[in-house]
């Protein structure tokens, strides 16, 4: 009986995810060579990688339906853990509170995962009224709540991120396109009101990308990634060896810049490479989706997918000085080890969603 | 899954799509195609290349006692973009730094990417910058000469400028050697691994003939001299006659190298090579070596001294005025007798004199390894000034001009057997696993050894007899005071005198030659000798200098040689 339902996990996600893991130790390693503050990173980074490892394997053997039951408290423990961020959160790096246990937790990241899944549920029972206007203003206080509030924490780029993992869910669910068009106009009408509650570094960011030469402390950090992926060239300048992230003119390479330290080391080669090893754990998550016959599984995979690429666009988008920075880390691959434990125990329950529909399917 | 979910998927699917070209865009117009503008851009805002420094070598004496030394001071520099607030940061620094807030203000606003905050500050300020931890100043190490011995032989090492180029001295003269050699280091290197491959080619090591016991023993000596005989200034130049390696080189006032830049200018020249001086009396020991080389006298030699004799037309006379009657040449060093000694050159005849003058390096450069060094003036026969009387004043040393350094190695060569060497301070130089000796360099052989036997036994004969202030007990002495007048203007000073002695030991076997040179004493006038000030001051210091090199007694020394010769 288990050995049948083990038979069906996806070996293709669960691998190119440890690969992408072992990628991302790579290149921490490498952009922290020789700085002594930063040496003990590489082996946290392979112990999160382990742990995380561990974690996906006991929630692909979990049943994830067992988490659906208890969707309204995973929402409320998301919303008890932001409201307690807000209350007693240290300063974090940025001025950001939104790191607890004296900075060695990010639950963001976690609690993205969580408003997937409890998402999902709250989506799937919804379903059949997803057409109604009033179905989907109550799904947007939903997700408003926590979006707000990770706003204040303050982490813009993060509650950004929350909207879009939203709206390609619900509107995959089948939104209304008169309705997203309403959103699509409400959003921009917000935009005036959203940035005096901004924070000063935050305007600074999207100045910067908009006008980089009036705000020359974000210009340098760009101007530096820029010349480090210039540098790299078509087949980069050897591991380990990037004279720019080596020279350590590129600061917080290791996590907002790992990007760059990849297309300057491996050239673009080892860029695409990365880009194509993303694009199929991308489609492979979303192959789940439509295999499988529980619409809150499907809703899951479409959340996790989501994250996965909005997270990587905006990510290389701002190392390529296409997009504004923003502190989202290239998945799997930046150090931090709460972004990466959670992602794999997203990888895991999508491995459960497969496992669980395969096995109705056979019997 | 609901059928209007597969089609929307398509749209998601096609957002992908547009993403993913965007960034494979963007990838291959950065990487393929404005690669080359965006480094070079790159090199334009932040300097494509690095010069790494090499580390200046050290200068230590005969025994590795280190003189001159390369340390670190500290840049405080600034890279004004990353810093968020320039007034707050602006206020820490000017409380640490001590200089004023609006100073610093423009140098850590706008959008530049370096600016040197303070040129130079010493380790522990850059200590407390450091633990501020500023976001946006850096603090840099730049290299410094330091002198461990402040003031010693300052002279002698000259100084470093702030860019660590020697000037002046040793620093000057062995500046390629001290300095290494820097190594240039591209940010873009074409090849991995050249960054580790690069290193500066450090400086080498300078070794001096020097022993600074001997040196602080001379500066010890000559202060209490300046001080005892009210004089403003001196020098003296111990040299082993045998090398022409020179033992200590003192001049006083000295000055403190580690801060050249806070003294006066005047005081940075080395007397002992960069100025000249009418030399005196001390002159008439190579006027005697000449005519005794020359074969015009002997030491048994006479002649009439009647207080005056004329040559080309000027009247020459005693330093006491008085006559002399019929003197040997042994008497005429003893009793320094200016009528003797014209009378000799006169005898000698200008071509034998001028020629020997030249044979000794007069008018001559020493080539002594030091920076600076300046040349005599001696007008020779066919000179346009030239006259029949300068043969008999240059006889007695007045009416030319010669730096200390430049006698001394002429009256050493009468010390070393007739062969004239140059002197040096280099013992060698060691440049990483390469040492380089420097052996003795012949000048000349101006006059024969036995000629130098000759004249030694005049001068210790001349020492014996006239002038127990030079005397050393247990060895003897040859040697020769010197008061010389100072032409000022044309003009010879009234009553200040420049007194000298140069004198070595043992005069048989000659291990240490000395000159002691005080300028313009200002005790008694009737007291103003080279007997009287030079001649005990070199006493003082050869007593002392016997022990410390080890020179043995005449009475064991002729034991040896009887024991040898059994």
């Amino acid at each position: 009986m288990i050995g049948s339902l083990w038979r069906h996990l996806d070996p293709w996600i669960l691998t190119v995810s440890v690969v992408l893991t072992i990628i991302g130790i790579a290149f921490v390693n490498s952009a922290t060579l020789e700085v002594e503050s930063l040496v003990e990173l590489v082996p946290r980074q392979t112990i999160y990688g382990l742990f995380g490892l561990a974690i996906a394997l006991v929630a692909a053997g979990f049943d994830y339906r067992n988490l659906m039951v208890v969707h309204w408290w995973i929402y409320g423990l998301v919303l008890a853990l932001f409201f307690l961020i807000l209350l007693a959160g240290r300063l974090g790096e940025a001025g950001a509170r939104r790191w607890i246990l004296e900075g060695a937790v990010q639950p963001s990241e976690l609690a993205k995962i969580l408003i997937i899944v409890s998402l999902s549920q709250f989506l799937a029972t919804r379903q059949g009224r997803i057409t109604r206007l009033s179905t989907i203003l109550l799904l947007l206080l939903y997700i408003a709540v926590p979006a707000v509030m990770l706003f204040l924490q303050p982490d813009l780029g993060m509650s950004v991120e929350l909207m879009v993992i939203w709206l390609v869910m619900v509107w995959l669910a089948g939104m209304r396109w008169s309705h997203l068009g309403m959103f699509a106009v409400l959003g921009l009408a917000a935009i005036p009101f959203v940035w005096p509650f901004m924070e000063l570094y935050q305007k600074q960011r999207i100045a910067a990308f908009v006008a980089p030469s009036l705000v020359p402390g974000q210009e340098y950090n760009i101007r530096q990634a820029l010349t480090a992926i210039a540098s790299g060239g078509l087949l980069g300048k050897g591991y380990a060896s990037g004279s720019q992230s080596q020279l350590h003119f590129l600061r917080v390479r290791h996590t907002d810049f790992i990007f760059a330290v990849i297309a300057e080391e491996v050239g673009m080669v080892g860029a695409l490479i990365v880009l194509a090893l993303i694009s199929i754990l991308i489609f492979r998550i979303l192959r789940v989706a439509r295999i499988s016959r529980d619409p809150a599984g499907t809703y899951l995979c479409y959340g996790l997918a989501t994250l996965i690429f909005f997270q990587t666009v905006v990510s290389i988008g701002m190392n390529l000085q296409l997009l504004p920075v923003t502190g989202l880390t290239l998945p799997f691959i930046s150090y931090g080890g709460s972004s990466l434990v959670s992602l794999l125990l997203g990888v895991g329950l999508v491995e459960s969603v497969l496992m669980r529909s395969q096995q109705l399917e056979s019997r | 899954m609901p059928a209007a979910g597969r089609r929307r998927l398509l749209f998601v699917l096609g957002a992908l799509l547009l993403a993913w070209s965007g960034i494979v865009a963007r990838l291959v117009n950065l990487q393929a195609v404005r690669d080359q503008e965006i480094r070079e851009q790159h090199e334009i805002a932040y300097g494509g290349e690095e010069q790494l420094a090499p580390i200046r070598g050290p200068i230590v004496d005969r025994n590795g006692a280190v003189l001159a030394v390369t340390g670190y001071d500290y840049r405080v520099a600034a890279t004004p973009g990353q810093i968020q607030n320039p007034r707050e940061v602006s206020a820490i620094l000017s409380s640490v730094l001590v200089t004023r807030t609006y100073s610093l203000l423009p140098k850590l606003e706008g959008p530049d990417l370096y600016s040197v905050v303070a040129p130079r500050v010493s380790s522990e300020t850059a200590r407390a910058i450091q633990e501020l931890d500023l976001p946006g100043i850096w603090i840099e190490p730049v290299l410094r000469r330091h002198y461990p011995q402040d003031t010693l032989l300052s002279h002698v090492l000259g100084w470093v400028d702030l860019d660590m180029k020697g000037n002046s001295g040793l620093e000057g003269y062995y500046d390629r050697e001290l300095r290494g050699a820097p190594v240039t280091v591209r940010q873009f290197p074409l090849l991995f691994g050249q960054w580790d491959a690069a290193r500066p080619h450090h400086g080498a090591t300078l070794v001096l003939t020097v022993d600074r016991t001997i040196q602080y023993l001379s500066e010890q000596v000559l202060a209490d001299a300046l001080d005892r005989y009210d004089a403003p200034s001196g020098s003296i130049i111990v040299m082993d006659p045998r090398s022409s390696g020179i033992l200590a080189m003192a001049s006083l006032p000295a000055f403190d190298p580690n801060k050249f830049y806070e003294e006066d200018a005047r005081l940075l020249v080395n007397p002992c090579v960069s100025q000249w001086f009418e030399p005196g009396s001390v002159h008439k020991v190579l006027t005697m070596a000449a005519a005794v080389d020359g074969r015009v006298v002997t030491p048994a030699t006479t002649y009439e001294d009647a207080g005056v004799v004329e040559v080309g037309g000027v009247s020459i006379s005693n330093w006491d005025g008085s006559a002399f009657g019929t003197t040997d040449m042994v008497t005429l060093l003893a009793k320094s007798l200016n009528v003797g000694a014209a009378t000799v050159a006169r005898r000698m005849g200008r071509g034998t004199f001028y020629k020997y003058m030249e044979a000794f390096g007069l008018g001559e450069y020493t080539g002594v390894d030091l920076e600076a060094e300046t040349v005599g003036r001696i007008r020779r026969p066919g000179d346009d000034l030239w006259t029949e009387a300068d043969l008999g004043t240059n006889a007695f040393g007045q009416g030319l001009a010669v730096t200390p350094l430049q006698e001394l190695v002429a009256i050493a060569s009468i010390a070393n057997g007739g062969v004239m060497l140059q002197p040096h301070l280099a013992l060698e130089v060691r440049d990483g696993d390469q040492v380089r000796k420097f052996e003795p360099v012949i000048l000349g052989r101006p006059i024969s050894e036995e000629t130098a036997e000759t004249v030694s036994w005049m001068m210790a004969q001349a020492v014996a007899r006239e002038l127990p202030q030079a005397a050393v007990p247990g060895y003897t002495v040859a040697g020769k005071t010197g008061t010389a007048q100072i032409a000022e203007g044309g003009v010879y000073h009234p009553s200040d005198v420049i007194v000298t002695f140069v004198g070595f030991l043992p005069a048989d076997e000659p291990q240490v030659i000395v000159m002691v040179k005080i300028d313009r004493p200002q005790i008694a006038t009737h007291l103003r000798w080279g007997s009287t000030i030079s001649a005990p001051t070199f006493a003082e210091l050869a007593r002392r200098l016997v022990v410390l090199l080890d020179i043995p007694p005449d009475n064991e020394r002729a034991l040896d040689r009887l024991a040898r010769a059994q």
